[in-house]
């Protein structure tokens, strides 16, 4: 029964593992991917916070079952004896569950996570500045410009391909500025 | 550049990942998940469709700023985000990932000006570009200029068809702000398509949207693209 508990314990583990680095592995920044690729980590990654929060609480009731408790003995000569063929073995048993537990934990933080976003920090409140502030930006850097023959609005390539992308207006119309 | 607008609801982006060195965006509104380049949804409940292209430019922060004096600027982020402006040197360096095929004419980080118009596509490499300031063409049967601007990078592309005729223009030598002469009427347009000088005079060529990217790039997305090729003297034989 215990064998099972255990083994069930490192199949989750594994799963709760390989569903978030799969996607990682194939969206790769310098690998080739196919359609295939890309729909394959979109289907993993949607359903990752799901799967790797059910994981994290299996794994969870399965430690809690198999946490090796100290043998109650009868006598004193018996409990030291006992003590000294156990103490390691349990230990070892202790520390394996809460590297596995520890790991799908981590499973369902990451799912939770934008990894691509920690390499490139959003700019979700856009700050833009008016003619004449933008004194750093040097005349001949590239700019990716937009007007509406009302409003136009200009963003210095150095900035814009840091974000890769910055949601906002031009005039009334939402757009997304890409670089 | 993109319009958020798809079906009557305003999406929200994010940088989700990448795809053959192009960067995928998310809408948070569905999940779908989004090509950068070519504004189709690739994945997810809104696989299939086309973000709106909204007409923008590529151009020196110099030349935006003399065109557009109240243009606002994007401004840094608290932790004074940004790349440094040899980025795309180092980028160019990098390993290319889409097949490479043995009629390729050209170089995979070869720059080029990438145009579309029906159902032709046509590469303008920045090389055949060289230091001439026009390029006349025709592609899917619309007269066509690819032109660029007297800082030597800022480029557009306009339809060179005006009331029915054809204008075909070429560089007033020297000029700056940069200037083409329409060589039928002796017309002066300037870099925005307005001709401001001539029997022409107010009235505005139409832009045509184009790209910058790399060669590997545009061929990927464009299968059946043509290559501009400039004329050029054959050895005398």
């Amino acid at each position: 029964m215990r064998a099972r508990a255990w083994t069930l314990l490192a199949v989750v583990a594994a799963v709760a593992v390989a569903w978030i680095a799969v996607p990682v592995w194939l969206l790769q920044p310098f690998a080739p991917q196919s359609q295939a690729a890309v729909e394959w980590s979109w289907q993993l990654r949607r359903l990752a916070p799901a799967v790797t929060a059910v994981a994290a609480l299996i794994s969870l009731a399965l430690a809690a079952r198999l946490w090796p408790r100290p043998a109650m003995h009868s006598t004193p000569t018996a409990m030291t004896a006992s003590r000294r063929a156990t103490v390691v073995p349990l230990m070892v048993a202790r520390g394996a569950l809460v590297f596995l537990v520890a790991a799908v934990a981590g499973t369902a933080w990451f799912a939770r996570q934008n990894h691509f976003e920690w390499m490139f920090r959003p700019f979700p409140d856009a700050r833009f500045l008016v003619a004449g502030e933008a004194t750093d930006v040097p005349a001949a850097e590239p700019v990716i410009g937009v007007a509406d023959g009302t409003a136009a609005l200009a963003f210095p390539i150095t900035r814009l391909g840091y974000h890769h992308l910055v949601n906002t207006t031009l005039g009334d119309v939402p757009i997304v500025a890409t670089y | 550049m993109w319009s958020r607008g798809i079906d009557g609801r305003t999406l929200q982006f994010r940088l989700i990942g990448i795809n053959n060195q192009n960067f995928l965006m998310e809408d948070l509104e569905t999940g779908s998940w989004w090509q950068q380049t070519s504004g189709e949804a690739i994945s997810g409940p809104l696989k299939g469709h086309r973000l709106t292209q909204v007409l923008h430019d590529e151009v020196t922060f110099g030349l935006w700023q003399r065109e557009h004096p109240d243009s606002r600027v994007l401004g840094l982020d608290a932790r004074q985000s940004r790349i440094d402006s040899d980025w795309e040197v180092g980028t160019a360096k990098a390993p290319v990932v889409t097949p490479v095929r043995a009629d390729d004419l050209l170089d995979p980080r070869a720059l080029v000006v990438g145009v579309v118009i029906g159902n032709e596509a046509r590469a303008y490499p920045h090389d055949a570009l060289g230091d001439v300031r026009v390029i006349l063409d025709e592609l899917g049967s619309t007269p066509i200029a690819v032109l660029r601007a007297d800082d030597g990078h800022s480029l557009r592309v306009f339809s060179r068809s005006l009331d029915g005729q054809t204008v075909n223009l070429l560089e007033r030598v020297g000029a700056t702000p940069a200037r083409y002469l329409d060589g039928a009427t002796g017309s002066e347009f300037d870099f925005t398509g307005l001709a401001v000088a001539g029997p022409l005079a107010g009235q505005r060529l139409t832009r045509v949207p184009h790209v910058s990217d790399y060669w590997f790039d545009w061929r990927h997305s464009h299968e059946a693209t043509t290559v501009y090729r400039p004329w050029q003297p054959t050895s005398g034989r």
